[in-house]
């Protein structure tokens, strides 16, 4: 047979229906946000009370109404911090993306790089990375750097580890249908290992992106003169309990924008995956 | 002389570390051009083997192997393979699965497109293009495999027990689509099984192993008319042939 097309036949009745499915009604949609809502909300009304009955003093534990209003007050000073470390946590976290994903493609491109390489890092997620930031402050200074290296240091792992697995989890018969098609190595991993490791690489990109919020800011614990970590010590030695609680939450919400805006770039990138719910009678 | 694969005197020893496994033990089969050839044998008796090394994948510790008068020495890309699962692209699309074929091999997009589309409606799955393998059922998926392998119209067809994973009533029904497909375009397949009715009924000739290590017991020629439907398989004729292989199994020790 020569020509690409078939010679047309009788067509039949599809085998399989399909049907249109109802969307869901608001009230279920929003479930899975009401619910917390509703604990966080009675949580801290439990603590505004308590803190007015109990006369709690305010450098010990202020009530979060005043937490508010401090917070308030110094609005353009906090958020000005919260951008210095908002910066640094995204470069590091970018930088240790880009390492992650470098590391992982060498580890399963080259045997000899996975033995050599791949141990080592195991090996060397013992040290305590918390400890490597004073001799980052000695080589780098006081500038953003030290504290976009803590970012990385503590992030970059997840990423390659999670990566690996992923990559490594490609099943041989998908290995032999790309050899069958002829593929140039480049093409097997964009086309096939890539696309199959990208739920893995999620799932430790979610980790890294709030490993790098605890990484930057104690780079700025150890030796800074902006950021919230540097707030933070400031308010802690000024006893302005108030203003400490306003920085932690300020970083709280940091971290919750920054590993929601991951899982939105996720559900994006994976409509195809079950994580993301695509099965139209999936309502699981 | 022109058999599309040719197995000349394979034999294929896989070393462990405590042993030696030999998987195929002298092994000769051809096959002709638009021949259907089952290799049907007892799990272990190194069918899926014999394939990989049709497909170039693995190569034989001894004898060659021939495809299309080449003798098979680096993974052969002139041929469509069905695995045992679906193994598609859960990142793409239906109509994307099958399109890979033609993306990574450089092929023009538009007339493979429309046969891509011709293929998967023959299939039954119109409707189905634009959705994601997770969200079909095994048999829809492997019905995309089947697609997929054969939308660049290589002149091979190698398929790895592609119904095993399936029940009995999909089965059926996809030995009867893929005969009809096959009808259409008589494509050279050689196709792996462990069922004898499947082998009888899709068949031109079955090659029956013996356990392991792999030898061929018998071949079959099956002369039952096509196009062939599945109330053949209660005629005298077709139970006679089913017959003689169950007695062959019986002889090498299989049942």
């Amino acid at each position: 047979m020569n020509s690409v097309a078939f010679p047309s036949t009788t067509r039949r009745q599809p085998i399989y229906q399909v049907r249109p499915v109802d969307p869901l009604p608001w009230y279920r949609r929003t479930e899975s946000i009401l619910w917390p809502m509703a604990t966080i909300t009675v949580m801290l009304l439990i603590w505004e009370a308590t803190s007015r009955i109990f006369h709690i003093p305010i450098y010990i534990l202020p009530a979060p109404s005043k937490v508010v209003s401090v917070g308030l007050e110094h609005g353009s000073y906090l958020l000005w911090h919260s951008a210095v470390t908002t910066v640094e946590i995204l470069a590091g976290f970018a930088v240790s993306l880009v390492v992650g994903v470098l590391i992982a493609i060498l580890i399963i491109w080259s045997k000899a790089f996975e033995r050599a390489v791949l141990p080592l890092l195991v090996v060397s997620q013992a040290v305590p990375k918390i400890a490597l930031a004073p001799l980052l402050l000695v080589w780098f200074g006081f500038g953003w750097e030290p504290k976009m290296l803590v970012a990385f240091l503590v992030a970059f792992f997840p990423v390659v580890i999670d990566t690996v697995t992923g990559m490594q989890s490609v099943p041989t018969a998908m290995r032999d249908l790309a050899r069958s098609m002829g593929t140039s190595r480049l093409q097997t991993m964009t086309r096939f290992i890539m696309p199959h490791a990208l739920p893995n690489l999620f799932s430790g990109i979610k980790v890294a992106i709030t490993l790098a919020v605890s990484g930057a800011i104690i780079g700025e614990f150890v030796g800074a003169d902006k950021g919230i970590g540097y707030v933070l010590l400031l308010a802690n030695g000024r006893m302005e309990t108030a203003l400490m609680f306003s920085g932690i939450v300020i970083l709280s919400v940091i971290a919750m924008l920054l590993f929601y805006s991951v899982q939105f770039i996720e559900k994006i990138c994976l409509p195809w995956h079950v994580s993301t719910h695509v099965l139209p009678h999936g309502r699981m | 002389m022109n058999a599309v694969v040719r197995l000349d005197r394979v034999c294929k020893v896989y070393n462990t570390l405590e042993r030696q496994v030999v998987a195929l033990d002298y092994v000769d089969i051809n096959v002709q051009p638009s021949e259907f050839v089952s290799i049907l044998g007892p799990s272990g008796c190194g069918k899926t083997t014999l394939l990989r090394l049709i497909a170039g994948l693995d190569r034989p510790t001894e004898g060659l192997v021939w495809v299309s008068g080449r003798i098979i020495e680096a993974p052969a890309t002139d041929l469509g393979i069905v695995f045992q699962e679906p193994t598609l692209l859960d990142w793409r699309r239906v109509l994307a699965n099958v399109m890979i074929q033609i993306d990574v091999r450089g092929l023009p997009r538009q007339p493979y497109e429309q046969r891509a589309r011709e293929l998967l409606e023959r299939l039954g799955l119109s409707g189905f293009e634009r959705s994601y393998p997770l969200q079909l059922s095994g048999g829809m998926r492997q019905r995309v495999g089947i697609a997929r392998a054969l939308v660049h119209n290589p002149p091979l067809l190698l398929m790895d027990e592609p119904f095993s994973a399936l029940d009995a009533l999909t089965r059926d029904r996809l030995n009867v689509d893929l005969q009809e497909i096959w009808e259409s375009d008589r494509k050279t397949v050689v196709f792996i099984t462990h069922n004898i009715s499947e082998a009888v009924f899709l068949s031109d000739r079955v090659v029956v192993m013996t356990p392991s290590p792999g030898q061929v017991a018998e071949i079959l020629n099956i002369d039952l008319p096509r196009p062939r439907r599945l109330e053949i398989r209660e005629t005298p004729a077709f139970s006679a042939l089913t017959g003689r292989i169950r007695s062959v199994f019986e002889k090498t020790g299989v049942l």
